[in-house]
């Protein structure tokens, strides 16, 4: 992948599982994910719901609850991230690696001022006096584009606009200038205009502090010219996993090309129909042996039900795991036969699709 | 907020005359204030003594002074002659001058019989309260730190095992071990120094108290496991703050809101409403004056009472919006 000169990886995930324990049984969230992420970088992650993307990060950042099962291994610049979880370090996360989450809404304290909660990192980390703090809470909102930061400082997340909020709650997550953010959704919950502002931040701040970022989302469009690879993942599993423009240009998972379909584009006719994957994701409690896809999959031929693809290269640093990959021989058989036959073996309507044109073979033309 | 507190300040001096006037209204219609300050010659008719058709009885023997002139003494005293709701206004001009009347039975002025009861129900209060958020507080905490864990269970049997036990057996329970066979607690109030005092508090204190905690565990576990979801929470968490700083500068502030209403109503209610602990450690305080009064008819005491225990109310629960503002600064706005 990119930016192997640099040699050790700054972030490295190795089979990475979580469960959780519940009375149905348990919830395999993350069933054996690596990944690694380099200085600088962005790895976007991208999946639906209940794919497992969220329960990564908050594994990351330690912040799942206490009955959570992790397996595997988290390496943060040479450092065992799961020990230091195991022995409470009070100064890894916020200082080395830090979150925002989906709502500025909420990420707040409403109760606390703007100031106090952008300088508590400053003064339980770093050991700022509370004057010296504030000075650098205000610097830090000039940073992220706040205008009139000094004024902010005292004011109440309620006085804000959800644009404000989140430049300052990505204020607070930069305080100690961490060397990796994670962003799960930032601009899901945010007004479309104001979406880009956020994104473009992130990325000027990411460029200027060297910083390393994941970026967490639904939606492959956020991602698109962002990020320097992608993951996607489905129900806790890795799918198809490459750097952005191969993604994008050679797309090999049935899955990755649903999810772009369900994305409008600017160059599409208008009134064209998108189209949303048909089905829902699985339990993920008792997992079929099959490819967990399978069920909602316009490739799926009998194999995919008897038996889990493992992820296999697809050219350089590009992996996916798929029986019949997208605009493989293979795979354009597979879905020739089910649109001939009107549904897949696992009882999918194909007719669902009319109208979605065929992308297989050409990749995704943009 | 200075309007904010101005919006608030009418509405306690409005709620205070709607009290006032309810109350006192009602004691005079619902009974007959003549009757109970001269007794049954109230049912004497003056306008037919004074007319001559029938004789006024009394008059004749007790040195001149007849039914009809003790009648109208009282009338005039009273203002029994006067309208009703001009007898309220006089009644609250004397309220507000600090003449609270006398009591109908033994001629006392009712704002010395207040002046005697009252610190002794308000300190019964203060120390009952004090006891409940001392014990309900880092309770909770603990509880909701480890939702659901064994603690937080045997807290929760804990907690309605005291609300389950009424005020007056857990007032002799706490009696028969602590006075009875232990002898460390007096039996009756003792008012010789602060420190007696005290002393006579501890057992009808913790009577009160208890199931107070046990209220305000409940509330502030409740509010403080919501709150320790949100997620606010959880980015405080992964701003890399310890559990302990995100337990005391994130979580409490914001889930107090349940403990502090309450608070404002039980604090209120305990001035007048420990009748039943009063009355377990002989304690002279208002809830049993109240209710003797009410027993006896004894109209300025009742009055008198309702008007003090209402303003407690009020002003408690005027602190009790303070409070909320300063927990929350949403409320604060003039909006």
């Amino acid at each position: 992948m990119n930016g192997t000169v640099n040699g050790q990886p700054l972030l490295s995930v190795t089979d990475l599982r979580v469960g959780f324990a519940t009375q149905r049984g348990l919830v395999r969230a993350v069933d054996g994910v690596s990944f690694d992420l380099f200085a600088g970088k962005t790895l976007g992650i991208v999946g639906e719901s209940g794919s497992g993307k969220s329960v990564t990060a908050k594994t990351l950042m330690n912040l799942l609850p206490s009955y959570a099962r992790v397996e595997g291994s988290v390496m943060f610049d040479g450092r065992d991230v799961r020990e230091l979880a195991a022995q409470k370090e009070k100064h890894f996360w916020g200082v080395e690696m830090t979150m925002i989450f989906q709502d500025p809404m909420t990420s707040l304290n409403p109760v606390k001022k703007v100031g106090e909660q952008i300088a508590e990192s400053l003064r339980v980390h770093l050991g700022r006096s509370r004057k010296e703090a504030r000075d650098e809470a205000g610097d830090l909102l000039e940073t992220v584009g706040i205008p009139e930061a000094r004024k902010r400082l005292s004011q109440y997340p309620h006085e804000l606009s959800g644009g404000l909020r989140q430049r300052v709650v990505i204020a607070m997550a930069l305080a100690c200038s961490p060397r990796l953010l994670i962003a799960d959704e930032p601009t899901t919950a945010l007004d479309v205009t104001v979406q880009k502002h956020i994104l473009d931040l992130l990325d000027e701040l990411r460029e200027e502090r060297g910083m390393a970022m994941i970026l967490i989302t639904h939606d492959l469009g956020v991602v698109k010219g962002r990020t320097d690879d992608i993951m996607v993942m489905y129900a806790g599993r890795t799918m198809e996993q490459a750097d952005t423009a191969t993604l994008f240009s050679t797309m090999r998972h049935p899955y990755t090309e649903a999810l772009l379909e369900t994305i409008p584009r600017i160059d599409m006719p208008s009134h064209t129909r998108l189209v949303p994957i048909p089905g829902r994701p699985p339990d993920l409690i008792d997992i079929a042996p099959g490819c967990p896809f399978a069920p909602r999959c316009r490739y799926s031929v009998d194999a995919c039900v008897v038996e889990c693809p493992s992820l296999e290269g697809h050219g350089t640093a590009h992996v996916c795991a798929c029986h019949k990959p997208v605009g493989t021989e293979a795979g354009i058989a597979a879905r020739a036969a089910n649109e001939q036959q009107g549904t897949t073996p696992t009882g999918l309507d194909m007719g669902l699709f009319e109208g979605a044109g065929s992308r297989s073979g050409t990749g995704a033309g943009n | 907020m200075i309007r904010f507190l101005a919006r608030r300040l009418v509405a306690l001096f409005a709620v205070l005359l709607a009290v006032t006037a309810l109350a006192f209204g009602s004691l005079n219609v619902l009974g007959d204030p003549l009757f109970n300050v001269v007794g049954f010659i109230a049912s004497v008719d003056c306008d037919a003594v004074l007319a001559g058709e029938i004789e006024d009885i009394s008059g004749q023997t007790a040195g001149g002074r007849g039914d009809c002139e003790v009648i109208q003494a009282a009338r005039k005293e009273h203002r029994l002659d006067r309208a009703l709701p001009v007898r309220y206004v006089l009644w609250l001009g004397d309220i507000v001058r600090g003449d609270f009347g006398t009591s109908f039975k033994n001629e006392m002025p009712v704002r010395q019989v207040l002046a005697d009861k009252l610190p002794k129900s308000i300190l019964l209060m203060t120390v009952a309260e004090v006891i409940g958020i001392v014990i309900a507080v880092p309770w909770a905490i603990v509880a909701a730190y480890r939702a659901n864990r064994r603690f937080d269970r045997a807290s929760t049997v804990t907690s309605f095992g005291l609300l389950a036990v009424p005020n007056f057996a857990m007032g002799i329970i706490l009696f028969y071990f602590f006075v009875v066979r232990w002898q460390i607690f007096p039996s009756r109030f003792e008012d010789t120094d602060l420190a007696a005092r005290l002393k006579s508090m501890v057992l009808p204190g913790l009577t009160l108290g208890l199931p107070l905690a046990a209220t305000y565990q409940r509330l502030l576990r409740t509010d403080l496991i919501t709150t320790l979801q949100e997620d606010f929470i959880q980015m405080a968490r992964a701003k890399g703050m310890t559990d302990r700083w995100v337990m005391f500068r994130h979580a409490l502030r914001p889930s107090l809101f349940s403990l502090v209403t309450v608070f404002g109503i039980s604090t209120a209610g305990l001035i007048g409403g420990a009748l039943v602990v009063e009355q377990i450690f002989s304690i002279p305080g208002i809830g049993r004056a109240v209710v003797e009064a009410v027993i006896r008819d004894d109209f300025p005491i009742v009055l008198g009472s309702v008007v003090v225990i209402a303003t407690g109310f009020v002003v408690i629960n005027f602190f009790v919006d303070i409070i909320y503002s300063l927990i929350d600064p949403r409320v604060r706005r003039d909006d």
